[in-house]
């Protein structure tokens, strides 16, 4: 049996996972570094934008464009998704990151009886992820990424049939070097055929074994191994939301969709999870991440839920989350339940487990750590914060701040002796806070050194006390 | 109680300060201070603009110089100027510390401050016991009576503790105190400003820059009541007597011109009466019939010269052309002073004043209280051996360029001022590209919301306010492109020095209007490609035709009627100024005839006069259509020779003077806001005192409202009369070669280029118009640079292998001197003359081995066959196999413009017809032929799309057959609606409305654009793009 491959190539696979109702308008994937447009949707071609545009051009074209900055973790991500449920189906994928999936099929043709069967089967799976994909077949590896590339989109185990079609491509199309295939074009070398006329001897003196070792491989002369995809130890997966969620409930429905490829993702390893840490990205302020832990291992999704439900009622969201991501945590091979009585380890609370089981009961707000803020304000000099986090660099307490703060400063009714000010901060017009006032220290007629200040329109208030 | 602010940084404390120096000393000034210091960080950029402000509005505060300096983090130090002899301590010690250190930064050394023997000092201490013990005594032992302490007071926290140890420190140490505010804004609203510049200067959004914000405005100018409160009687009472002390006023700057340049035993005054006389024998070899009028003329302008104290001015310029003329470096003076008699006996201009007498009168203006202006152009290919000259003869540290001050424009304010407000930076590039600046009809803010800023949101507010105060901000100082100042003894002494980004190249902390204001002359040494081309020619007539040229030879000889008659027609491809479109479009209807007419059509086809709808009137007049009418003698007197409309800037200047009756020093100050217009926005101002002025002496209302509006204009892209006049020469000069040696003309151009208007592929196809043969690059016959050539008994044009992308002239060097006397016979000889691989090969891609080679893709792949390199195989020459890939003709011109940009076979759209496309495309040469209003299709590569500002909306599209260029106008709708092709054709099909205008010029009006740059994929052209 000859060999055969099968290239899957997703030409917009960013754009693909972005799915939100604003694709409805012309949208582009930036390459902001090379100010090159890498993707776009119908309406952006529509309007004459091309792949590897300047934004310059690209927004005289159309004034209404939808510009998404070029992130490589998210379509790694899908692919290692789409990757995931093939294995499912065949057995060796190879990673073209960021965009390409390379099957070997031959031999999975006879468990499926045959080549359209097997195409059914994974054409089925692709639809399933709702991304634009290009495909080939083609008896080394290189030609069906090739013709993949170039949009040949057919599956055939016709060598004469693959073979022509390579041989058709431009050279601009393949993996060669720009350099070279510059210098290929400044001879008349325009496409494959014209590169597999020249004896490679010929070749071999001109340019670097690069060539030579391509067109091998392309035209199946030469040998290629392929690195193929195990599928990933760990379970850590990202969903890039429809549109986007802010209620905390509708989070439920991404999550148990998580939950669920968790439980098939243990299952197949016999495995169950202790800690699982979930990620909610919000659009417009920075990620939230909570943990939940259960003290003992499990794997099904209805387990996990309750654990979940629980939890997301305490979470407090800042903006809407536009994705969300778990990752499974102390994972180890599901074992019967023997505890050991004499092992006195049953009190032992990991940190993780000690904080979601306090947050679990208390709600989230009840367990906080806290860390000093670089800010003049009072009120915002310290924060509480997820806790855990530190803050960098290290920071340095202000000098002549009470310990004690009030809530909230009250109206100054008792007759004061000011003993030094004033301070005047007048910051954070440029967020929701600003604050202008004259800060004095000063003694109460008790014998309380209070900390006290006058706004500009001279009235007073107390805010803490030294001692 | 009295205050006088001793310290205060201005925006010239770059990203410090948060006001503009301007505003800081007007603000003191309302406060009611008794003086202001400007101390800037190691700088006294700024302070010529406070001292302009204070003389412009007569401020009765008085202006102290000094300087903030740092040494090593532990020291701060204030150093004033009381006298000019601290004055000029300061700028040598700011030029040391400045020099020690790349562009930007300084590096302060404690020998700087043991030599300072004549600044009054504020120490201000940081806070540091040990170290301020240290220095207290350090500096108390050099400086003792001349030394205090400053106090400041912020309303920090713990400000009492920190008052305390300032007394005890001053106590113990003898040292008085005395009060002062760090200043950085002129008043509190600037906070925002100062946040935000501040986070800029530490490249941090300001919600992360945290507490190196100040945390309030107490660094501005505060009310002296306020500072009653905060500061004790005395200490405020030290900084009036400091400041009473303090003498030194900027006007007592007086420049020292090199004294050498004046032989010993003369005054400079004989010295240059001398050298005119002897220029005048030189320039007037015969007696000219106006000889009298000439002498009364140069009595005249010598005496001004000496009454204004000149003469220097006039022998540094002297003695740089002279260097020029021995070195044999073509160039030409222009400005309002080059335009006298005496700057052509001294040889700076070449233009004959007897074809020009009318320009003569308006030499240096006592009244009009200019400084003499006298720009040097050299060629730019040379102008950096005058520079060198300049820093030989006179000495580093006798000369530097002046400063541009580089300033905040809209897209780096909106940018930086985005970035600190935290907007993510694919956005700002989005606003800023969708911002056309150039809108007249939408100011950018308003732009700015119309692409989706959020005008009513906080970010978004604050944005627009921000940029907006930032704009004109100084960011940083640049050298100024040319202009030197030269001084007697050193320069330091005068201004501060620092080093500029480029290597070996200082520049001074002033720019050229700082100088101004002080009365201080630079002098310009500029670079023009067109000079360039012009000695080239000159050197190639006097090696094939036996002929010596020279400017002033070429001008001597008077108006030629067949050079006037081709620069009527527009045949000007190639030609100085007046080889731009809009140049070529007026020139068949301006039909220039002499020497003025051309001085005219320089000045008038620019945006200025364009603007204020000034040429109309002025062809109209000209024709005899229009009456010439005007409202008062005064106003003929400035306007007749213009026909009754003002072109040039000298005219505007002078109506503002006779008609609305500003003074010199008021129309001087006119003249500069003109010319700053854009950067400072100051013309303003100016309007109602001119209108008012007009009324008050029985203008019409309209007539004023008209002149404004042309001021206006003119402030962005007026021409001086006086340039023009030069300019005019050389167009002349340039013309005059094009038609009588047009060999010599193309090759110069060529030469010379990158220069000018066109690529070289478009003054080839120009030169090939005019019959002239060019002759291929060929790697026996070529010469780096284009040659004459004989063939068939004509001269012609060989192509150089300048031409070729990639090869160095060292290689055609290597090429040449070791080419055999009969020619290279095979590529394999080439080979072995130790060419890099690449060259090699860009010789065989540019076709340079066709007289002995096949196909130039055979000849590379020969050449790239590495085997014959080996040293046991070198004498080994297989017989080539023949190679089974051979370009087409589409594959050679895709060749020849990919190695050297031009083609001599057949143009791209000569190709495409061949094979049948573009059909019912009517050539460019055949458009005369066409009616006018006719329907025309045309096609043709775009060589030029230009979207002037003068004209709202319009495109104006350049087209290039093989025939020749075709001109398209396509209007804003048009360019709408049909944006792709508008945008992206490099190709393109144009159907539309043929008009003739005046002069037969014939334009297209688009109606159908069409890419067509499919049909020739691969083609790579240039156009010149601007918008």
């Amino acid at each position: 049996m000859h060999k055969l491959w099968l290239y899957l190539h997703f030409p917009a696979l960013q754009l693909d996972a972005l799915q939100t109702p604003n694709l409805a308008l012309p949208t582009i994937i930036l390459d902001a570094q090379n100010n090159q447009i890498l993707q776009l949707n119908h309406k952006a071609k529509e309007q004459g934008i091309q792949i590897g545009m300047g934004l310059g051009t690209a927004s005289a074209l159309c004034s209404e464009l939808q510009v998404e900055p070029y992130n490589a973790d998210i379509e790694v991500n899908q692919l290692m998704r789409i990757a995931d449920s093939l294995y499912r189906l065949t057995s060796d994928i190879a990673l073209m990151k960021p965009r390409g999936l390379l099957l070997r099929i031959h031999n999975m043709l006879r468990l499926y009886q045959g080549l359209d069967n097997y195409w059914q089967a994974i054409d089925i799976t692709l639809r399933e992820h709702n991304v634009h994909y290009q495909f080939a077949t083609c008896n080394t590896s290189l030609g069906a990424k090739l013709l993949a590339q170039t949009g040949w989109n057919h599956i055939s185990d016709n060598t004469q049939l693959q073979q022509t079609a390579i041989r058709q491509c431009d050279i601009k199309e393949t993996e060669l070097d720009k350099k070279t295939i510059q210098h290929l074009q400044r001879v008349g070398i325009r496409t494959v055929e014209d590169l597999a006329k020249l004896p490679l001897p010929e070749l071999a003196r001109r340019f670097d074994i690069q060539i030579v070792t391509y067109i091998g491989r392309l035209l199946g002369e030469l040998q290629h191994n392929v690195p193929f995809y195990h599928p990933e130890k760990q379970f850590h997966r990202r969903i890039e939301l429809l549109y986007d969620i802010t209620d905390t409930e509708k989070l439920l429905v991404p999550l148990s969709h998580l939950l669920l490829a968790l439980e098939q993702f243990l299952q197949l390893r016999e495995q169950v999870a202790q800690a699982l840490h979930i990620t909610l990205m919000q659009r417009e302020a920075s990620n939230l991440l909570f943990t939940i832990s259960a003290a003992e291992g499990l794997y099904r999704q209805q387990h996990w839920l309750p654990l979940l439900t629980l939890k997301l009622e305490s979470v407090q969201l800042q903006s809407p989350v536009c994705g969300v991501a778990l990752k499974a945590e102390q994972v180890h091979l599901r074992e019967s339940d023997h505890q050991d009585l004499f092992q006195g380890k049953q009190s032992h609370f990991s940190f993780h487990q000690l904080l979601s089981l306090l947050q679990a009961k208390l709600g989230e707000h009840a367990v906080k750590g806290i860390t000093l803020e670089d800010d003049y304000r009072i009120e915002l000099s310290s924060a509480y914060v997820s806790p855990g986090t530190v803050n960098e660099p290290q920071l340095q307490a202000q000098a002549n701040r009470p310990l004690f703060i009030l809530p909230q400063p009250i109206k100054l009714t008792d007759k004061v002796r000011i003993v030094s000010g004033p301070e005047r901060i007048e910051w954070g017009w440029w967020d929701k806070h600003p604050v202008h006032r004259d800060y004095f220290i000063a003694r109460h007629s008790d014998g309380r050194w209070c900390w006290i200040y006058r706004t500009p329109e001279h009235c007073w208030y107390l805010q803490g006390y030294f001692s | 109680m009295g205050y006088a602010e001793l310290f205060c940084q201005s925006n010239f404390s770059f990203l410090k300060g948060a006001s503009h120096p301007q505003e800081l000393i007007q603000q003191a000034h309302f406060l009611g201070y008794e003086a202001l210091a400007i101390t800037d960080e190691c700088s006294v950029a700024g302070v010529v603009r406070a001292f302009s402000e204070q003389q412009q509005y007569d401020l009765n505060i008085k202006l102290i110089i000094g300087s903030l300096l740092r040494l090593n983090d532990e020291l701060d130090i204030i150093l004033l100027c009381p006298t000019l002899a601290a004055y000029q301590e300061l700028s040598r010690i700011i030029t040391n510390a400045r020099r020690r250190s790349i562009k930007g930064e300084y590096q302060l050394e404690e020998w700087d401050l043991k030599t300072c023997y004549h600044c009054f000092v504020l120490w201000l201490p940081s806070g540091q016991t040990q170290q301020d013990e240290h220095w207290a005594t350090w500096l108390k032992k050099h400086y003792g009576e001349r030394l205090w302490l400053g106090l400041q007071r912020h309303l920090h926290s713990n400000e009492q503790i920190h008052i305390h140890y300032c007394e005890r420190l001053a106590e113990t140490h003898q040292i008085p105190i005395v009060a002062c505010g760090g200043v950085l804004m002129h008043e509190p609203e600037r906070l925002q400003l100062q946040h935000t510049v501040t986070a800029i200067r530490l490249g941090k959004p300001i919600q992360k820059v945290g507490r190196q914000l100040l945390s309030n405005a107490e660094r501005s100018l505060r009310p002296l009541a306020k500072l009653q409160q905060l500061f004790r009687p005395e200490w405020l009472a030290e900084s009036v007597n400091i400041a009473k002390r303090c003498h030194f006023s900027l006007q007592e700057l007086r420049y020292q011109y090199p004294a050498e340049l004046v032989p010993e035993g003369l005054t400079p005054t004989a010295y240059l009466r001398q050298l005119v006389i002897q220029g005048m024998r030189k320039r007037f070899p015969e007696k000219p019939p106006n000889a009298f009028y000439i002498k009364r003329i140069i009595v005249k302008e010598l005496k001004l010269i000496v009454e204004m104290q000149y003469e220097y001015f006039f022998l540094t310029i002297h003695d740089i052309v002279q260097f020029a003329q021995q070195q044999n470096i073509l160039y030409q003076g222009r400005g309002s002073a080059a335009n006298s008699i005496v700057c052509y006996c001294l040889e700076i201009t070449a233009v004959d004043p007897r074809q020009i007498s009318v320009l003569f009168e308006r030499f240096i203006s006592k009244e009009r209280n200019e400084p003499p202006d006298i720009d040097v152009d050299f060629e730019h290919e040379r102008r950096e051996e005058v520079i060198q000259y300049i820093y030989q003869k006179y000495g580093r540290k006798r000369t530097a360029l002046a400063a541009t001050v580089i300033t905040y424009r809209f897209k780096s304010a909106l940018r930086e001022v985005g970035k600190a407000l935290g907007i993510a930076e694919v956005q700002l590039d989005y606003f800023i590209k969708n911002t056309n600046r150039r809108d007249r009809g939408l100011d950018w803010q308003t732009q700015l919301v119309e692409s989706g800023l959020a005008a009513d949101t906080q970010q978004g507010q604050l944005l627009i306010t921000l940029v907006n105060e930032l704009l004109r901000f100084p960011r940083h100082l640049s050298q100024h492109v040319g202009g030197f100042v030269i001084s007697a003894g050193p320069l330091y002494q005068l201004v501060p020095v620092e080093n500029a980004s480029m290597a070996e190249r200082t520049v001074i902390q002033w720019d050229k209007d700082d100088l101004e204001s002080l009365g201080l002359l630079k002098v310009d040494v500029l670079a023009l490609g067109m000079l360039t081309a012009i000695r080239k020619a000159f050197n190639l007539i006097a090696t094939h035709h036996g002929k010596d040229l020279s400017i002033a030879a070429i001008s001597r000889l008077r108006d030629d009627p067949h050079v006037y008659r081709m620069i009527q027609q527009a045949d000007t491809v190639g030609v100085f100024q007046i080889e731009s479109r809009a140049q070529m479009s007026m020139l068949p209807r301006l039909k220039p005839a002499n020497y003025y007419d051309l001085v005219i059509q320089i000045a008038i086809v620019r945006p200025g006069p364009i603007q204020g709808d000034m040429v109309h009137p002025f062809l109209k007049r000209r024709d005899g259509r229009e009456a010439e009418t005007y409202p008062s003698e005064e106003v003929k007197a400035v306007l007749s020779r213009t026909k009754g409309v003002p072109i040039f800037q000298e005219q505007v200047i002078k109506l503002a003077m006779v008609a609305a009756g500003f003074t010199g020093g008021e129309a001087d100050q006119l003249r500069r806001a003109m010319a700053s217009w854009k950067k400072t926005g100051e013309l303003a101002k100016f309007k109602s005192k001119l209108i008012n002025g007009m009324l008050q002496r029985g203008y019409e209302h309209q007539f004023a409202e008209r002149l404004f509006k042309q001021i206006c204009g003119f402030g962005e892209y007026g021409f001086p009369e006086s340039h023009s006049a030069s300019f005019a020469n050389l167009a002349y000069v340039s013309s005059w070669l094009k038609y009588y040696y047009p060999q010599a003309f193309y090759v110069g151009l060529l030469n010379s280029w990158p220069m000018g208007f066109y690529p070289p592929s478009q003054l080839v196809q120009d030169a090939r118009r005019h019959n002239i043969t060019v002759l291929p690059i060929c790697v026996n016959h070529s010469h780096y640079d284009h040659l004459m050539e004989q063939h068939q008994n004509r001269w012609g044009i060989r192509l150089g292998m300048r031409l070729i992308k990639g090869l160095s002239s060292q290689a055609v060097d290597k090429l040449i001197s070791q080419r055999p006397i009969g020619g290279y016979r095979h590529s394999r000889e080439l080979k072995t003359i130790g060419l890099k691989q690449n060259e090699l090969e860009a010789l065989a891609s540019a076709n340079a081995m066709h007289a002995f080679s096949g196909n130039r893709y055979q000849t590379r792949w020969a050449l790239m066959d590495n085997l014959s390199d080996l040293p046991m195989f070198k004498h080994v020459h297989e017989p080539a196999i023949a190679y089974q890939f051979q370009p087409n003709a589409t594959d050679n011109l895709l060749e020849d413009y990919q190695a050297t940009s031009l083609t001599l076979d057949k143009h791209p759209i000569a190709l495409l017809k061949e094979q049948g496309h573009l059909r019912h495309c009517i050539p460019a040469a055949q458009l005369h032929q066409v009616r006018h209003k006719a329907l025309v299709t045309v096609a043709g590569m775009v060589i030029g799309r230009q979207a002037p500002g003068t004209a709202s909306g319009v495109t104006f599209m350049t087209l290039e057959d093989h025939t020749g260029n075709i001109n398209v106008i396509i209007w804003v709708a048009t360019a709408r609606a049909q944006k792709q092709a508008y945008l992206k054709a490099r190709i393109m099909q144009v159907s539309g409305i043929l008009e003739r205008g005046d002069g037969g010029v014939t334009h297209v009006i688009a109606g159908k654009l069409e890419d067509k740059s499919g049909l020739l994929d691969k083609l790579t052209t240039r156009s010149r793009d601007f918008h």
